[in-house]
């Protein structure tokens, strides 16, 4: 009796565990994106979690005003890439003339304030409105156990996306520029690279990240208005556990908080959930500042 | 300190003798409410100024220090059915040591300002969660009714001005706080660390023990205003102490000026009133916030008050 | 001809000038030396040719061409490396990484094969290493590796800053007899405080001291100068 009780539970355990990791490949892929702009430009972009609001609106008025959705989905990703590429240019030019902490400071600032533009003209524009990409398939059901599909094309997008920024920056030229101008600027500049343009350039990825984010969002619930600065602190906590800098570790982060997310709202509820995650932040800040996943990048 | 060495500058005595007349030019009660929010806000951004400003701590968590004092001592009267002033004591001390403890731990830890901000960040979504998840204490989202506080005079004056009046005089000792806090050893130490911290642990100023001082008074103020603020509102909700109201005191700071005597009251009057103003525009609020934000950090960082100081200073130097 | 050539410079750090009046002229395929203590201003006449210090006055020439107010990366396009006395390597990827990463611009990139195979053959010890992250290596394989990836970029003109700095004689001894072999193909301007090293493989030297060129000339006719044996080689004139 009890045997058979505790396999049901841990039954129900491996759903719960794949579950969460399905979430924390979507988590990874939207701090990615906060990760390699931090790691680069030294700033903390408040306004990320805008990007995925504003990529999932696009899509839906391109696909509404009559274009096929595969193509407005691409084209409303590639714009949030552009929309990263423009902030680089423009707000954060002044941004850049300050020094150390003067500069993340001023760039913290500076990009709160665009969250709150963002997410002020989204709301008053688009009220109740909302992105949601449909699955036409429910469950899928794969050696016994039952998975929400659209949870899982979810996760593949994301998995996809992650990997793909990984062979970019491990194996091209242009990726590798990208990662040595994240260790040492000036090294980088004596190889030639010019720094600058590696970071316009990390800027569109991410925003390209944020905007793949979106569709993964999109896939597996819905993107609201209003919603940007949440968005932005789940950005962040994955970030901060995995090391600001670290993009590989915020890819760990993310499918770790995943999983911790699914397990702690399964046994515990969802409010106290929110509570543990927002504990780990704090604990490994105070521990461990540098994130737990750091070093490489 | 003796009261004989307090430093009272004239200007604020004239600054807070115009708030104090206010009330009888106009005691509209919509009009007298923006005045209180004015002067309670300029309290909060007084906070602010010793916290960030004198001490450099990026405390993103002002509204949630605010909001745990005015919930403590909401809930702790209405428990054991006492009045409120005895328990808003306890509200500032609960706020005091957690913003002390925030402080301690940051600096042991050399935690950089911008970690600073992501913990207190983390603070306040804490703080808000466990206002929500308590919901058989704190009502939840709905908000918590406050008992009713005495304030002095209510019955000369009404309930509106007395409030009012107890808060303005609040806000001039803190002011009066802040004038002589700068003049004092703390503020004096606290000058010496933010100009080059490592020469000023050489010479033996006790950074830890400086910055943990500045970050329990900033807080103590935070948490007595935000009582206030309670009691004063009739209720207290998560969206009363919002981070948008951290956001709201930074804005004030910034714009009235950091580290300056005035800019915490030029700085809450601007923002007020423009928040007043457009008020109609619902949430395009928000936009225009942020769009002031953007603009006052990239643009106007040194603020209002210094740069009236500055014409002040010029044309002195020119009438010698 | 001259590949470089440095007219009246005057550059420093924040408009302070650290560099008063500097003239250097570096011939084709020759290996040229500035020497002279601590804090003369090698490393920022340097810093000046590579784009990293504000030049105030004066002309920086390469190849005929002026490239006073190119940033340093637009040098290493042109064809000039530099080797930083803090290595400033990649810690964090492996040997082979920081090697290509060395033939970024694209001139050096279509020949990223062959300049990785010479280089390799150049250090055998890096070929050996080629997988293991550059952070972890020892102080003289690091100095291999920034040497090297500077070569990847196939340049005209190799400046080095320091090159003995941390590193047992032995083992700087065997660098400078690699670039003494070097120059039949690349032109080096180099900084040392260890002078004898200088003397040994340079063709021409200059000798620096508060910001100011004090003296020039090839090793035989500075070592018959009184003022450098006095001060320099330790020799009683």
């Amino acid at each position: 009796m009890i045997h058979e009780t505790l396999q049901a539970i841990a039954g129900g355990m491996v759903e719960v565990v794949i579950d969460g990791i399905l979430f924390g490949l979507q988590l990874s892929l939207l701090a990615v994106g906060l990760v390699l702009i931090f790691g680069l430009g030294g700033i903390l972009n408040l306004a990320h979690g805008e990007f995925v609001i504003i990529t999932g609106i696009i899509s839906v008025v391109l696909i509404s005003s009559g274009w096929n959705p595969f193509i407005a989905i691409s084209a409303a990703i590639f714009l949030s890439g552009l929309l990263g590429l423009a902030l680089d240019r423009t707000v954060l030019r002044p941004v850049y003339k300050l020094k150390g902490e003067m500069e993340v400071l001023v760039g913290l600032f500076v990009t709160l304030g665009l969250a709150f533009i963002l997410e002020g003209i989204t709301s008053y524009l688009f009220p109740g409105f909302y992105f949601s990409v449909r699955i036409p398939v429910e469950t899928i059901n794969i050696m016994g156990l039952s998975f929400r599909a659209s949870a899982l094309v979810s996760g593949l997008i994301s998995f996809v996306s992650l990997y793909l920024l990984l062979i970019f920056l491990g194996r091209t030229m242009t990726g590798k520029a990208i990662r040595a101008a994240l260790q040492n600027q000036t090294g980088s500049r004596v190889c030639g690279i010019d720094v600058e343009r590696m970071r316009t350039l990390v800027f569109f990825l991410g925003g390209l990240m944020a905007g793949l984010a979106s569709l993964a969002k999109g896939v597996a619930s819905s993107v609201e208005p209003g919603s940007g600065l949440e968005l932005t602190s789940y950005a962040l906590i994955v970030g901060v556990v995995g090391g600001v800098r670290s993009v590989y570790g915020a890819m760990v982060a993310g499918v770790l908080l995943g999983v911790v997310n699914a397990i702690a709202s399964y046994l515990l509820g969802t409010y106290l959930t929110l509570i543990i995650l927002l504990g780990i932040v704090v604990v490994v800040i105070l521990y461990k500042p540098s994130g737990l996943f750091a070093g490489g990048v | 300190m003796s009261l004989r060495s307090l430093y009272v500058p004239k200007p604020i005595l004239i600054f807070f003798a115009v708030f104090a007349i206010l009330p009888l030019i106009s005691s509209n009660p919509y009009h007298v409410r923006i005045f209180t929010i004015v002067v309670l806000y300029a309290s909060f951004v007084y906070a602010a100024n010793i916290i960030i400003g004198e001490s450099r701590q990026l405390f993103l968590c002002m509204s949630a220090l605010a909001g745990i004092s005015a919930y403590t001592s909401s809930i702790l009267s209405l428990f054991f059915g006492i009045n409120p002033w005895l328990t808003i004591p306890a509200g500032i001390l609960f706020s005091a040591a957690v913003g002390a403890l925030l402080s301690y731990v940051s600096i042991v830890r050399g935690l950089g300002e911008i970690f600073v901000a992501i913990v207190t960040l983390t603070f306040s979504l804490i703080f808000e969660n466990v206002i929500l998840g308590l919901r058989w204490l704190t009502m939840g989202e709905t908000g918590l009714v406050t008992p009713v506080l005495w304030w002095p005079f209510q019955e000369i004056a009404g309930k509106r001005v007395a409030s009012y009046y107890t808060i303005l005089i609040f806000t001039l000792l803190v002011s009066i706080l802040y004038a002589n806090l700068v003049r004092s050893r703390l503020g004096i130490a606290l000058r010496a660390i933010r100009s080059d911290r490592v020469s000023a642990e050489v010479v033996g100023i006790d950074v830890t023990r400086y910055n943990v001082i500045a970050a329990s008074i900033g807080s103590g103020i935070l948490a007595l205003g935000g009582a206030f603020y309670g009691y004063f509102n009739g209720m207290v909700s998560p969206g009363v102490f919002s981070l948008s109201v951290d956001i709201a005191i930074i804005l004030m700071l910034v714009l009235g000026g950091i580290r300056t005597l005035y800019g915490p009251l030029i700085g809450s009057v601007a923002i007020v009133f423009v928040l007043e103003t457009t008020r109609g525009l619902g949430q395009l609020t928000l936009t225009f916030l942020g769009i002031l934000l953007v603009v006052l950090i990239l643009t106007f960082r040194e603020g209002i008050s210094s740069i009236i100081q500055r014409a002040a200073v010029k044309l002195s130097g020119q009438g010698q | 001809m001259d590949l470089l050539a440095v007219e009246g410079l005057r550059a420093g750090y924040k408009g302070l000038n650290v560099l008063w009046d500097v003239d250097l002229n570096v011939k084709k395929n020759t290996i040229v030396s500035v020497i002279g203590s601590n804090g003369s201003g090698k490393t920022t006449l340097l810093n000046a040719i590579m784009g990293f210090v504000e030049v105030n006055k004066g002309e920086i020439i390469f190849n005929g061409n002026k490239i006073t107010h190119l940033k340093p990366q637009e040098r290493v396009g042109l064809g000039i490396a530099y080797v930083p006395s803090e290595r400033e390597l990649f810690p964090e990827m492996t040997v082979e990484d920081n090697l290509m990463l060395g033939a970024y611009t694209p001139r050096a990139r279509k020949h990223l094969r062959e300049s990785l195979s010479q280089v390799y053959e150049f250090f055998p010890i890096l070929s050996e290493r080629r997988n293991q992250l550059a952070g972890t290596m020892s102080g003289g394989e690091q100095q291999m590796l920034a040497i090297g990836r500077a070569l990847m970029s196939r340049p005209e003109l190799l400046i080095l800053d320091e090159l003995s700095t941390g590193l047992a004689p032995a083992i700087t001894l065997r660098i400078y007899r690699k670039l003494e072999g070097l120059s039949e193909r690349m032109t080096v301007l180099l900084a040392e405080q260890n002078i004898h090293q200088a003397f040994m493989v340079s063709d021409y030297i200059y000798v620096m001291e508060n910001g100011k060129i004090i003296a020039s000339g090839s090793p035989d006719e500075l070592s018959e100068s009184s003022l450098i044996k006095s001060a320099y080689l330790g020799v009683k004139g």
